[in-house]
């Protein structure tokens, strides 16, 4: 199996802006989160495994800037899933959770994410937890 | 059903560490669940439960 721009590809869509964080796929769906600069919009993703068709995005508005690497767009955190809710953190904007149709179940502030390099790590599910990892700070204290 | 609201975190767990940009993972060992998250030159492990710290550091 060969894979490159056009070899094996089923199907290849435009996403608004580019980004970091990983796609993740739960039955028929994909997910990612994008920070769509132009519009200063943080939103996740939602496409049809079977053709890449944009089934849903939803997001915030977030125009409030916050230090970051050039090469770490808003928004590198990859989306977890478990089945019933899509979650995503969006650095200083807060913590979002999405039903699989893309309709807002909750929102929490976590606080500013102030690090000259910006945020990555994604959420993760355990139970009826979502843990998150929110350093590193400016100071390295948490 | 609603997430239960945790508020308590693990303020306090990593004494001050800089932490990474990685993400943490649960795994089973020693007959538990532990959260595993790296942190520049270590790695700690915490109970995904309460945030406490599970002692025995692996420094790289």
């Amino acid at each position: 199996m060969r894979w490159s721009a056009t070899e094996n590809v089923l199907w290849k869509v435009p996403l608004p802006d580019r980004g970091n964080s990983s796609p993740i796929v739960w039955g028929d769906r994909v997910f990612i989160t994008q920070a769509i600069e132009k519009e200063n919009r943080l939103a996740v993703v939602c496409l049809n495994r079977a053709n890449g068709r944009v089934l849903w995005q939803s997001g915030i508005a977030h125009s409030e800037k916050a230090p970051t690497h050039d090469a770490n767009p808003y928004g590198s955190a990859s989306p977890v899933t478990d089945g019933e809710r899509v979650i995503a953190w969006f650095g200083s904007a807060g913590i979002y959770c999405y039903d699989l149709n893309g309709k807002e179940l909750w929102r929490r502030d976590l606080g500013k994410q102030n690090h000259q390099w910006g945020y990555a790590a994604s959420p993760v599910i355990y139970g009826d937890l979502v843990l998150s990892e929110l350093r590193p700070r400016r100071n390295g204290r948490s | 059903m609603q997430p239960k609201e945790r508020t308590d975190g693990f303020a306090g767990q990593s004494d001050g560490v800089i932490g990474s940009w990685s993400t943490p993972v649960v795994i089973k060992a020693n007959g538990r669940d532990e959260l595993i998250v790296s942190f520049p030159e270590q790695v700690r492990a915490f109970d995904p439960e309460d945030g406490q710290r599970i002692v025995g550091d692996a420094t790289v």
